[in-house]
């Protein structure tokens, strides 16, 4: 399978949190869901990939290239979308996509008129006259305007109202029918992913906790409750987290269907959603 | 490149109206008050760095816009290269600016004679890369706030050097000898007569303050984690 991205025991640290020796893939032509609680270390992720800080060890590959010595050519193919678009306040929006366009040899302009006018963006405001979905959805026609094969969105969504939430996610799913496109996406808002993502990649204080198909993932993880406390009698299959609660205790398993077959009859279990997953491992009562 | 200079001048363009406005009022009054085309070589030197380098960058800190403008397909040391070559075009466009002025409206041209002359042009050069060898890489590493900061602490050591020059007496005093120094320096460059090797020296100087600038600026800036 051939990667758009390839990441490789990638180390950064700062004063108080560490992105420990990270390593995954994106391969080319999906949808990557990068999730974790605030302060995993999702954006600190994309901030490597796009060389805005420096990693203290590892390798960063785009297109099969290192991101640094061949960082204009792979950046050219890059659009992004950060979690808070920074702009030049006091400059129109036509200005700044005409002092940006020139640096991407595949910048299409009436794709870009075509995007602010569905996006019902002016392009005589100031970037500083517009609320934060507006400026979400600028940021966003900029980073589809140059035909990107790899689109990095950092949060994207947060922050705007359900209805350009469902526009935006909507777009997506149209880019992504190129299957030569390929887009990472991290967001804490997981129901957003379960819509349009075919990779999931958990990081969670640093570290990587999974990485794998979202179908994989729906289909073999789930959340087993049981009145009784099931840890003291059973060995649980793919045991990754647990919750003791006034009625009991529930456990996230990667392995639901084992689990199922080894637990008592007046258990329940269900399918754990990436919300779920989650929860369980910020919770952080994780099985050793 | 020229993608490059454009972008900065798009993206600092209310700065660029507000610097078109200074440059001129500042050479109506240089014409209006006859004043020496000397002195407003001098104090062109300081202002014009700190109205293109240093505002540029401060307006990148200011936005935050380091995030949009690292992420575009170039590197971060063509981003530094870009700013000093449009900081640099800025500054001469505003010396033709006061010459072609003088052309017009001044009666004697002084400022017109004096800086046509290629000794004059070069002293030009040689104090404005004086002062932007620092504040330039200054700005990079300590951003407007260290501007701030460092403006505050030459207003302090001015005053210290002010009291303890009137307290010691003018002569000896360290300090008094310092800002001399600095004074005949000035003098002896604009004095010294326009030989081959004179000019040979200040356009050396001159490339290589000015590499020495690029260089070390883009060592800091390769630094900076966004």
């Amino acid at each position: 399978m051939e990667h758009a991205v390839q990441i490789e025991n990638l180390r950064k640290e700062f004063k108080g949190f560490t992105l420990k020796d990270v390593s995954f893939n994106i391969p080319k032509g999906y949808v990557m869901g990068l999730i974790g609680p605030n302060g995993a270390g999702k954006t600190t992720l994309i901030k490597l990939i796009m060389n805005l800080i420096r990693k203290n060890s590892g390798q960063i590959r785009v297109f099969g290239k290192d991101h640094i010595q061949h960082e204009s050519e792979i950046k050219s193919r890059i659009g992004f979308v950060y979690d808070i678009p920074h702009f030049y306040e006091d400059i129109k929006l036509k200005s700044t996509a005409s002092a940006i366009a020139p640096f991407y040899p595949k910048w299409d302009q009436d794709l870009f008129l075509k995007l602010m006018n569905e996006f019902s963006l002016p392009l005589d405001k100031k970037f500083k006259k517009l609320s934060h979905g507006m400026k979400m959805k600028f940021s966003l026609c900029l980073a589809l305007s140059h035909d990107a094969d790899l689109i990095l969105m950092d949060e994207p969504t947060s922050g705007l109202d359900p209805v350009f939430r469902q526009e935006l996610l909507e777009k997506m799913s149209q880019i992504m029918l190129d299957e030569e496109k390929t887009m990472l996406f991290s967001t804490h808002i997981t129901s957003d992913l379960e819509r349009i993502a075919d990779y999931i990649t958990l990081i969670h204080n640093g570290e990587i906790i999974f990485s794998s198909p979202l179908d994989n993932i729906l289909q073999n993880w789930g959340i087993v409750k049981s009145e009784k406390d099931l840890l003291d009698k059973t060995e649980i299959p793919g045991l990754v987290g647990y919750e003791k609660t006034n009625y009991g205790i529930e456990i996230l398993t990667s392995d639901i269907k084992t689990a199922q077959t080894l637990i008592s009859s007046d258990s329940i279990s269900e399918k754990a959603t990436l919300e779920d997953i989650m929860y369980f491992i910020k919770k952080g009562e994780t099985h050793a | 490149m020229l993608k490059h200079i454009r972008r900065e001048l798009i993206f600092n363009q209310t700065q660029l109206y507000i610097f078109a406005g200074y440059i001129l009022v500042f050479w109506i009054w240089i014409v209006w008050q006859n004043i020496s085309p000397r002195i407003s070589l001098v104090f062109l030197s300081f202002v014009l760095p700190l109205f293109c380098a240093a505002s540029f960058q401060a307006r990148e800190e200011k936005f935050k816009a380091w995030t949009l403008n690292c992420s575009l397909p170039t590197n971060r040391n063509t981003l530094i290269l870009a700013r000093l070559i449009t900081s640099w075009s800025l500054m001469i466009a505003a010396l033709i600016v006061g010459i072609l002025y003088s052309a017009l409206f001044q009666k004697n041209h002084s400022i017109l004679y004096q800086f046509i002359q290629l000794k004059y042009f070069l002293v030009f050069l040689l104090f404005t890369s004086l002062f932007l060898v620092f504040l330039f890489p200054f700005v990079i590493r300590f951003g407007l706030s260290g501007v701030l900061i460092g403006l505050v602490v030459l207003q302090i050591l001015g005053i210290i050097t002010l009291v303890l020059t009137r307290a010691s007496g003018s002569k000896g005093n360290f300090l008094h000898t310092m800002i001399d120094s600095i004074i005949n320096f000035m003098k002896f460059l604009l004095n010294h007569p326009s030989t081959f090797f004179y000019v040979t020296v200040l356009i050396f100087s001159v490339a290589v303050l000015n590499i020495f600038t690029l260089k070390f600026s883009q060592f800091l800036f390769a630094r900076r984690d966004f």
